[in-house]
């Protein structure tokens, strides 16, 4: 009897697929040396089919990256450590909130972030007012009371939200229940108020998605935000 | 890591209820309940927990196509195969299954605690996204689509077998299994009616972390919003011109999707697209552009014609790629954005087979013809009005 796959597909796309065998190497390479010049300076060097494609990209600076290992089934987000990132990481990890588990590097000046394959940027979809099918699908509604409920558990066991909060700083990752996750590096701060957060993201939406309301979005984001709010 | 989950609080606040379903029009056109949703799986799960047979492997080499274009392959095997797929109620229906070689092992096992696949989907067929148990103890995260009519699915279970052993890319097959059902009723299975009574097709293949272009915002934000966006998010254009890439690829491969809209080509996180969803796709001998140059031109200029409709279409929700553009201007940014890779694909394509001496050189001046002849065809039909406002 052979072992158990985490999952399903891994097992049948190793028939399937040929690994592109050059890419792990690279990214071992990556890892090593001993301060943050190595790595920014083989971040350079990094080639583009290495990297994550653009609409599922958690990269958000140039100092990051999203290494995509096809062949292994395999992706990391790579960064430079901070003390911020790592203090909020424990506090997370403390609070017992989900979130993207970690690894260490050779290179003890990185932070290495093990992200599933099936995790896409939130702010590359459209936000129609939608709501989800069962089990197909889910609608933008339901996506913002999940990030509501997110954020919810975020302030009322720490106490403390995303600085400067954007869409891009959550990824959506299908076929996960819990399927909205904050994307590291993280920047959590007690100056950060629901409802203000709760208005950046209607603006945000305004901005990047004009063509469709969000009016239920945001009731949905602001309802679930509320619950914590109240208490 | 996280491991005990802390209990969800449900959205309770009067004044900012969620509204019903019933408010919205979903991508499907109608909401799917959770309860139709489960009596499909739970019938999938009788199916396959109760004593039916191994699957049965198609001999797909046992049948060749059609050179006189007349009928296409999924029709010729599924003429042979009819009796044995018949939605009669009589029968040996444990003789309907078919798994495809890739696959030499039966499904023995549905995850009862189904998960949410959070893709959002855009399916006329309400695909369930399921994870199985298999003979070996493996598992496999699948998608299924659910045909009333069952020879559907097994069309589609054909199709794609032949789409990847001609060498495209697109999610794995694994099996076709028909159940007939206890009584003869033709409505949708998707719809809330008495499903349990109707015969239903299930083609069930791998599921993949894809997602359908249609849904990506930049795509939806339009061509203008595109050409003006930055350097990282021009590449959404690289999205579309794959799409004529690899309709250039199937045509010149002797496949014709009937359906070729934007939403039936999906991303891979490796930034390879695919075609999904060949239910409807003909499908020929290989050298279908040689045999047969005048299908082969209109066949080739309808499915790309259904893409550019696609992409300029009042679905829901609407997408408006090329809101602004008309006329002349309309057909060049078409393209720009799609008609420009499927040439330069189905040119380099053409010169690889007359290099490997695998065309003659008449051959090879009538497919280079028959690319003007596609690119005249799809260039009429972008520049009448009165066919974009009837796809409408």
């Amino acid at each position: 009897m052979k072992s158990v796959p985490e999952a399903g597909f891994d097992a049948r796309r190793e028939t399937t697929r040929k690994p592109k065998d050059y890419l792990g190497p690279i990214f071992v390479n990556l890892l090593e040396g001993t301060s943050i010049e190595d790595y920014l300076e083989k971040r350079k060097k990094i080639p583009q089919d290495a990297l994550t494609q653009t609409a599922s990209n958690l990269a958000r600076s140039a100092e990051t990256v999203d290494f995509l290992i096809p062949g292994f089934h395999k992706r990391f987000l790579v960064y430079p450590k901070t003390p911020i990132d790592d203090e909020a990481y424990a506090t997370l990890d403390k609070a017992q909130i989900p979130q993207f588990a970690r690894e260490t590097a050779p290179n003890q000046s990185l932070t290495v972030v093990k992200i599933p394959l099936n995790a896409w940027r939130l702010d590359s979809t459209d936000f129609q007012e939608e709501l989800p099918t069962f089990p197909a699908g889910n609608g933008a509604i339901e996506i913002m009371h999940k990030l509501g409920i997110l954020l919810n558990r975020i302030y009322s066991k720490t106490k403390t939200l995303p600085l400067d909060f954007k869409l891009c700083q959550v990824a959506f990752v299908t076929g996960d229940n819990e399927f909205i996750k904050l994307v590291p590096p993280y920047s959590l701060s007690e100056e950060v108020n629901p409802d203000e957060l709760a208005k950046r993201v209607e603006q945000e939406l305004s901005a990047i998605d004009p063509n469709n309301p969000h009016e239920n979005q945001i009731k949905a984001l602001q309802s679930a935000l509320s619950i914590i709010v109240s208490k | 890591m996280v491991s005990n989950t802390p209990e969800i609080p449900n959205i309770s606040r009067p004044d900012l209820q969620v509204p019903s379903p019933d408010d919205f029009q979903h991508s499907e056109g109608t909401y799917t309940s959770p309860e139709v949703t489960n009596r499909k799986i739970e019938r999938l799960k009788l199916i396959v927990q109760t004593n039916r047979k191994p699957y049965r492997i198609l001999d797909l080499g046992a049948y060749e196509p059609d050179e006189t274009g007349s009928k296409s392959l999924d029709q010729i095997v599924l003429a042979s195969e009819a009796e044995k797929i018949s939605t009669n109620r009589t029968g040996n229906m444990d003789a309907l299954d078919y798994a495809c070689s890739a696959t030499p092992e039966r499904i023995v096992r549905i995850q009862s605690n189904v998960e949410g696949a959070p893709v959002r989907g855009n399916s006329a067929h309400g695909v369930l996204f399921l994870r199985l148990g298999t003979q070996r103890g493996q598992f496999l995260d699948v998608a299924v689509k659910a045909f009333s009519t069952p020879s559907r699915a097994f069309i589609e279970y054909v199709n794609t077998i032949v789409i990847r052993e001609r060498g495209i890319d697109t999610l794995d097959p694994i099996a076709v299994i028909i159940d007939k059902g206890k009584g003869s009723g033709k409505s949708n299975p998707t719809s809330n009616s008495k499903i349990t009574n109707e015969p239903i097709g299930y083609y069930i293949s791998v599921m993949e972390p894809i997602r359908s272009i249609d849904r990506l915002r930049l795509v939806r934000s339009g061509y203008r919003s595109l050409l003006a966006s930055d350097e990282t998010h021009r590449s959404y254009l690289e999205y579309l011109s794959k799409t004529g890439e690899i309709l250039a690829q199937m045509h010149l491969k002797g496949i014709f999707p009937g359906d070729a809209q934007i939403k039936n080509f999906a991303l891979r996180q490796d930034g390879k697209v695919i075609p999904i969803d060949f239910e409807n796709t003909d499908i020929f001998n290989v050298d279908f552009f040689l045999t047969n140059p005048e299908k082969f031109a209109d066949m080739s200029q309808k499915a790309l014609s259904v893409l550019f409709g696609s992409l300029n279409a009042q679905t829901t929700p609407p997408i408006n790629f090329f809101n602004g553009y008309s006329g002349e201007h309309l057909w060049n940014a078409f393209n720009d954005v799609v008609f420009n890779a499927y040439a330069s694909t189905y040119e380099e394509l053409v010169l690889r087979k007359a290099d490997a001496k695998e065309l003659s050189v008449d051959q090879f001046v009538q497919a280079l013809e028959g690319l003007e002849t596609i690119r005249g065809k799809v260039r009429e039909r972008v520049l009448t009005p009165l066919m974009i406002a009837s796809k409408h």
